[in-house]
């Protein structure tokens, strides 16, 4: 597991940093329900959608992948409705076109013929800050980067930590889902598995768009080639996935379980903090 | 961020947890996903640049992940050369649980092919570069009372092959020069 080059003190001050320069603190909304899951058609064309938008802007410019929002919500919504529809056991339409293959209950997908899957802002905000950046530099700049591109990358991953940047939001949205969790017990109304997917997926809309503007700031710190230098990298990997479906009783059960507990603010609090209560 | 280790407040809570999972089924790895860059020489010396980095996550609270690899190549005086890591991780649901594992820990790594100094001048030869990864949702033991208590298990698993070549020159040439 990648683990900080820098204090975790420093960290925490970085996300205190943050709040107090402005950025929005998110509460849970129980209006905004997660998405109903569609029928296997409709994911079908759904996915042809996005496929056929990741393909445009990936021939526009490597940048636009990563710069659109609209990219990013495209993909998330659609691996929601994905991931859904395996756990809850819906048959789907044949993917494998899009290179979905089927692998016992869920996929198996080769990312380097099926990039869409695989979105660079994804890999970059996973792989980057787990490379060792005096490793990486010959390699880099084999392909052509300079000693200041290679500094300007060195300076993103040590200024911007995005396990911090996303606490941010992650924080005050799981603990505002815990007094909803407690006020419901109070009152002796049952918490569904609805509202508990309903966190789930407010809380993939704040890691997704954490993860996008994290890996854009990275990419504007260099030029065009550079950009195009470094996805290159990452692109040349033998790159594969498997998706599987995910009990999801039983991870509603596990995380009510943990919501409940009379500390969870501080337990969540510390563990954003990287301090193991 | 050693997130394996579990202190005894926190064990308690992990308790309930399992409890619950227990009555539910297994549960499996959500997304396992591996990235295996090209094995090459670096330079012209004994080094070669290897490795692979395992990424696995779940919406939920307990993952392990991890892999191995071996490196064997086909030039008698070569020996096998091998690596494997392992995390696992449990969070209290603020976020998704994610682990990336890097085998070996420094990525690309770089390390020399044992039994170089054997290999004659101006040879080439191949080697192969094996790996896996595995990605496990829950499989916590929990001890509580001298009694464990383990859910899930159920281990997704991912593993290739990439072949490279390593190529040795002639001793004058060798190692920047460096006439042993």
């Amino acid at each position: 597991m990648h683990v900080s080059s820098y204090p975790r003190v420093l960290a925490w001050l970085l996300m205190l940093a943050s709040f107090a320069g402005g950025a929005r603190a998110v509460e849970f909304d129980e209006k905004v329900m997660a998405p109903m899951v569609r029928g296997g058609a409709e994911i079908k064309a759904q996915a042809e959608t996005y496929s056929a938008s990741f393909a445009r802007l990936s021939a526009a410019s490597p940048m636009q992948m990563v710069s659109s929002k609209a990219l990013a919500q495209e993909h998330l919504e659609l691996k929601w409705q994905l991931q859904r529809a395996m756990d809850d056991q819906r048959p789907l339409e044949d993917l494998s076109a899009l290179g979905l293959e089927k692998n016992g209950s869920g996929y198996h997908i080769d990312l380097n013929a099926f990039p869409q899957w695989n979105p660079p802002f994804e890999f970059l905000a996973v792989l980057m800050p787990s490379l060792d950046m005096d490793n990486l530099r010959p390699l880099l700049v084999a392909r052509g980067f300079r000693d200041s591109d290679v500094a300007a990358v060195r300076n993103y991953l040590e200024t911007h930590n995005l396990e911090a940047a996303t606490a941010v939001q992650t924080v005050p949205l799981a603990i505002s889902f815990s007094k909803v969790v407690k006020k419901y017990d109070k009152i002796k109304r049952p918490v569904g598995k609805d509202q508990v997917l309903a966190f789930i997926y407010q809380r993939s809309k704040i890691e997704v768009e954490a993860q996008r503007a994290w890996s854009e700031g990275l990419l504007r710190t260099l030029d065009d080639q550079r950009v195009r230098i470094l996805l290159s990298y990452f692109a040349e990997m033998k790159s594969v996935s498997h998706w599987s479906p995910d009990n999801v009783e039983a991870g509603v059960a596990g995380q009510l379980a943990l919501m409940r507990l009379p500390d969870y603010e501080q337990r969540v609090r510390a563990e954003a903090a990287g301090v193991t209560p | 961020m050693n997130t394996s280790h579990v202190t005894g407040q926190f064990r308690s809570a992990l308790l309930v947890v399992a409890a619950l999972m227990c009555t539910t089924g297994e549960v499996s790895a959500v997304e396992l996903s591996t990235y295996v860059p090209k094995p090459s020489q670096w330079g012209t010396g004994s080094g070669f640049y290897h490795g692979h980095t395992v990424t696995a996550w779940t919406p939920f609270n307990v993952l392990n992940a991890g892999g191995a690899f071996t490196v064997q190549c086909n030039h008698p005086s070569t020996l096998l050369m091998t690596g494997e890591r392992a995390f696992g991780r449990t969070t209290a649901g603020r976020e998704r649980n994610m682990v990336t594992v890097t085998i070996p820990e420094k990525q690309p790594a770089v390390r020399n092919v044992s039994g170089w100094m054997q290999v004659p001048g101006d040879t080439t030869f191949t080697c192969n570069y094996r790996w896996t990864s595995f990605a496990t949702e829950g499989g916590y033991s929990i001890s509580a009372g001298g009694i464990g208590i383990t859910y899930g298990n159920e281990t997704k698993r991912e593993g290739g092959t990439i072949d490279f070549e390593m190529y040795r020159p002639p001793k004058e040439d060798a190692d920047g020069g460096c006439i042993p």
